[in-house]
């Protein structure tokens, strides 16, 4: 989704005047003209640019990219219900969300046909890790805590890192303000959730403290057909059960400028989860447990050198997982197993701009390490090279943005991730774009090293490589947003667990696909206070693995057709939304012989605003009471009501 | 949902070889020769009688991950693995009639049939086995009862603070007895200590003993038709160390084995005195005489066709009359034996696991 200021911020008018806080969503459309966008970049005041640049760094690299698909979706502009991270991200273009039990459950999303692994998930530019495979599980992200969501697609977050085959997330965190938040909600399930930040400032020293928790019973009832679909005789209503969750979340940040140029930021993100784990359907447990961990320690720093910005960063991600199923409900085998990650990287980069143009180097060193026995203890050490540019010609109307980016893995060799992209402005709002590029995905330590039940992995894995061209539209007027895009993704050597014998599979590189799709997108403020959004992904999948029963299918778990209808209201202390999703039928096997249903959900909300800073809301999700699944074999529930106070004061 | 690729040629052919060799006798199958249970595919495929087959891919969708068919008149029954259901399927309009759910955490593998028509699963997981009645309503329970496997230091774990579990998997039934072999697999899957086979009396349900077998990891168990002997199929470590343990009937006691190598899983016993048996390992078919016990020579039917290092393993085998046919499971083929041909492959559906075989 597309960054949207808010009325009380913007006046009611969209896009003007333009904030920095817009301005790589206004760059994506390039669809103003080269004055408005110029301007923007000059009127940056001191504080805001503060924020952005320490930050984040990389966005003087894809962040900002012009010829690029990405989308935002700003959290602190969007209604105050009780949504979750993974639910909001419905609303992207050409992602493919997967939840596996509700609130505080297991969540993944990908992009563009590829699978949760394929899709890098970045916490304010640190990479998340799963080692175990699978992709990260997005509810141990506090929503609470994140900003805005940038989705970059396609080759263009080839920058990003080794991993973003169909793209990338950035989750980015709230930045220090002098303000506060209060929001508590309630609801189905036996959910709560408590947030409450603060942000104050001492001298040139601004602060956030930040803490959120959640608590959801998680049981909820579902038709069980017992695995036997033909006879609907042998139905039953069933209670999903140990599907409970609680976490809780903090978040402490520190940034201040030096007044010499330079400015500093330190952050610390934990977040304890701990849930039941309810089973596949079939396979259920009752007292299945997981705990999670996640520790990010962040130090950044830049300083202005001249016209060059010299950008340097420390950190240091730390995860944790127990895991319990002390009675084999799961898989026949009591399990009691710990696995910890430790990752630190260090890194510099340096923009240097020339005339109109710029270009930006960088150095990451980082090192992964892994403890859990079934995989033998081990760590990755990386050193990435990145070099990009941004070329301006005829007044900036016209951009050139290669980007190349070296990683040298010590399991996985050498692989290089590039992309170039041009961008042309054509006037009266209307613009242009295409990139190509190569995106790699380094083998995960599950591949590589994981002996546990039927699966054994396989050392001599490499990359998984995605080539992809895209080319886009798009027209920028006042209230009026629209963009159309196409693109086309060839993913090859795929890793696939073939069988090496009977009961035992290993991983190889042996799948092709080919993906071609559209995406599209409007958003329309006719009037004050009245916002609609119209999302629609059309993916074309082709197995090209030349096996038989499989070449020529599409990719199981991504529907043909995707869709999304949002209509909001904020003005005149009423506040409602009716947001509609549709999420086409998918086949679930790579035979393409069975398939899970479509899927129609619409939530609404209604409010009331007393006071500017106090508003209270009621959702109703999933007000059709669609009870299809998600991910085959595991439930999702029916019709919820949850109920949201919050409060907020100080500085927007 | 339709698939994005074409089918109807095929179904086309098929139709047309249907109708232009009528009914095919009296056998409710008509012309069909072999059933094939596509594992991943989650369906049936079908060979006709014709010269080559017309396959027919897809007839029937059955429950998740099926794992084994039986052929019993009309009625096809198929064990679903991951739906932990019971599919019967009518063979002449290749419609699921009835389904019945075994219950959550079974991961049912096997299934033999009683005199009396019942028949006994065997649930790889929840270690136990039931006694089932695939004809009863279907909104009832089909399950009539349930028999828990030994578990613990019972199996003789190699490592008495590392014991396995049963891991129920062949059975095979013999008068009133059931023949059940445990591979008893540790907590990593691979074998804890020695496999065995269990032996329990049908009638009055309990367990009578339970025999200890020479190798690792039994998997299957087959009767001969007169019910003499059983030979049991035991894979050992997947490192090419397999057997075929031979069980007296009579004398309740083991009376033979057969050193073949590889891993032998699946078995059928052909009319030519020989049992030939799938290589889980890499792709053979193994076989031996069955009165002598002498191995024959392997014969290598599912060749690597995709990928460096990838091997593809026989998942079945299965005998009718002059003709035995092989399942390649990754590579989706089935291949027709006969002695002094050529083999042939046919594609089937995606993971073919299981076969059965109709005489001529």
């Amino acid at each position: 989704m597309h960054a949207f200021s808010r009325p009380y911020a913007e006046g009611g008018v969209l896009f003007l005047p333009l904030r920095p806080i817009l301005l790589t969503t206004i760059l994506l459309y390039a669809g103003s003209v080269r004055p408005q966008a110029q301007s923007s970049d000059e009127e940056r005041s001191s504080e805001d640019e503060e924020t952005v640049e320490v930050r984040a760094p990389r966005q003087d690299g894809p962040a900002d990219l012009e010829a690029a698909a990405r989308s935002e979706i700003r959290l602190d502009e969007r209604l105050p219900s009780a949504s979750s991270l993974p639910r909001l991200l419905h609303e992207a273009p050409s992602a493919r969300l997967r939840e596996f039990g509700g609130e505080g459950q297991l969540a993944t999303v990908a992009l563009r046909g590829g699978s949760p692994a394929q899709t890098l998930i970045l916490l304010d530019g640190v990479p998340l890790p799963a080692p175990a495979g699978g992709g990260v599980d997005l509810s141990l992200v506090p929503v609470e805590f994140i900003e805005r969501i940038e989705v970059l697609r396609g080759a263009a977050a080839a920058d990003l890192g080794a991993g973003a085959l169909g793209g990338a997330l950035n989750l980015i965190t709230r930045v220090p303000r002098e303000n506060f938040l209060l929001k508590l909600s309630g609801g189905s399930f036996g959910t709560f959730r408590g947030a409450a930040a603060t942000g104050f400032r001492s001298g040139r020293t601004r602060f956030l403290l930040a803490a959120s928790g959640q608590s959801s019973e998680g049981d909820f009832p579902f038709l069980d057909d017992r695995g036997t679909a033909e006879n609907p005789k042998d139905d039953r209503q069933r209670l999903r059960q140990n599907n409970d969750s609680r976490a809780l979340a903090w978040l402490a940040r520190a940034q201040s400028d030096l007044g010499t140029g330079g400015v500093w930021a330190i952050t610390h993100l934990g977040t304890i989860q701990e849930r039941g784990v309810a089973g596949l359907l079939g396979f259920v447990s009752r007292r299945a447990r997981e705990r999670s961990f996640l520790e990010l320690l962040d130090l950044r720093a830049h300083h202005e050198a001249g016209p060059a910005l010299v950008a340097l960063s420390i950190r240091q991600l730390a995860t944790a997982r127990r895991f319990s199923d002390p009675l084999g409900e799961l898989t026949g085998v009591p399990v009691e197993s710990r696995q910890e990650t430790n990752g630190l990287d260090v890194g510099a980069s340096v923009v240097l701009p020339f005339l109109r143009h710029r270009a930006r180097f960088s150095l990451t060193g980082a090192t992964l390490s892994l403890r859990d026995r079934a995989y033998g203890d081990p760590v990755r050490r990386t050193v990435s090279l990145g070099a990009s540019g941004r070329l301006s010609f005829f007044d900036d109307a016209l951009r050139l943005e290669p980007g190349a980016l070296l990683t040298l893995a010590s399991d996985a060799g050498s692989e290089v991730s590039a992309s170039g992209g041009a961008s042309l402005r054509l006037g009266h709002g209307w613009s242009v774009f295409a990139n190509a590029g190569r995106t790699v995905r380094l083998p995960e330590f599950a591949e590589l090293y994981l002996r546990s039940g039927f699966a054994e992995g396989n050392p001599d894995l490499f990359s998984e490589e995605a080539l992809s061209a895209e080319a886009g539209l798009a027209l920028r007027r006042r209230g009026l947003l629209l963009s159309l895009g196409g693109y086309f993704l060839h993913y090859r050597n795929l890793i696939v667990y073939e069988p090496a014998a009977a009961f035992r599979y290993k991983p190889q590189n042996a799948g092709r696909v080919d993906v071609a799709g559209a995406e599209a997108e409007l958003r329309l403020r006719p009037v004050r206070g009245l916002e609609a959004q119209l999302v629609y992904s059309l993916l074309l999948s082709c197995d090209r693995s030349g096996r038989p029963n499989r070449d020529g299918n599409r990719v199981p778990g991504w529907p043909v057709h995707q869709g999304m209808f949002r209509l909001a209201w904020d003005r005149q202390r009423l506040l409602a939304e009716a947001a509609a999703f549709w999420i086409g039928e998918n086949f679930v096997n790579q035979a393409n012989t069975k398939s899970l249903p479509q899927r129609f959900l619409l939530d609404l909300s209604a409010g009331v605003r007393p006071s500017p800073d106090t508003s209270l809301m009621v959702e109703v999700r999933n007000l059709l009471d669609q009870r299809t699944q998600d991910v085959r074999g595991f439930p999702v529930s029916g019709i919820s009501v949850f109920l949201t106070l919050s409060l907020k004061g100080g500085e927007p | 949902m339709k698939r994005p690729r074409c089918r109807w040629l095929g179904l086309t052919a098929w139709a047309f070889v249907a109708s232009a060799c009528g009914a095919g006798g009296d056998s409710p199958l008509g012309d069909v020769r072999l059933i094939v249970v596509d594992s991943l595919g989650e369906d049936l495929s079908i060979l006709s009688a014709d010269s080559p087959p017309v396959v027919q891919k897809a007839v029937v969708k059955v429950g998740k991950a099926p794992n084994q068919v039986l052929l019993d008149g009309a009625e096809a029954w198929v064990l679903s693995s991951q739906s932990n259901s019971l599919e019967v399927v009518d063979v002449t309009t290749w419609k699921v009639e009835r389904q019945y759910a075994l219950g959550d955490g079974c991961n049912p593998y096997w299934m033999a049939q009683a005199g009396d028509g019942t028949l006994i699963v065997s649930c790889f997981l929840s270690n136990e086995i039931l006694r089932v009645d695939p004809r009863v309503a279907a909104g009832a329970s089909a399950v009539l009862s349930r028999l828990p496997m030994p578990t613990g230091v019972d199996l003789n774990p190699t490592d008495p603070q590392k014991p396995g579990f049963a891991r129920p998997q062949g059975v095979a039934v013999v008068g009133n007895e059931v023949f059940v072999t445990l591979t008893n697999l540790g907590s990593d899957w691979a074998p804890a200590g020695p496999g065995f086979l269990l032996v329990a009396d049908l009638a009055a349900w309990v367990i009578t003993r339970k025999v200890e077998l020479p190798s690792r990891n039994p998997g299957f168990v087959y009767a001969e038709r007169n019910g003499g002997r059983l030979f049991i199929t035991a894979s050992g470590d997947f490192s090419g160390n397999g057997a075929v343990e031979v069980y007296d009937v009579s004398a309740r006691a083991l009376s033979g084995r057969v050193a073949l190598g590889g891993a032998p899983g699946r078995m059928c016993l052909a009319d030519d005195g020989r049992a030939y048996v799938g290589d889980q390992l890499d792709g053979r078919v193994l076989s031996f005489d069955t009165q002598t016990l002498a191995a024959g020579d392997p014969q290598v039917l599912c060749p690597a066709d995709f990928g460096a290092g990838i091997y593809d393993f026989v998942a079945d085998v299965a005998c009718a009359g002059s003709v035995r046919w092989a399942a390649c499971f990754a590579t989706d083929k089935v291949h027709r034996l006969r002695t002094g041909e050529a083999p042939q492959a046919f594609e089937v559906g995606d993971g073919p696991v299981a076969l059965a075989a109709v005489a001529p």
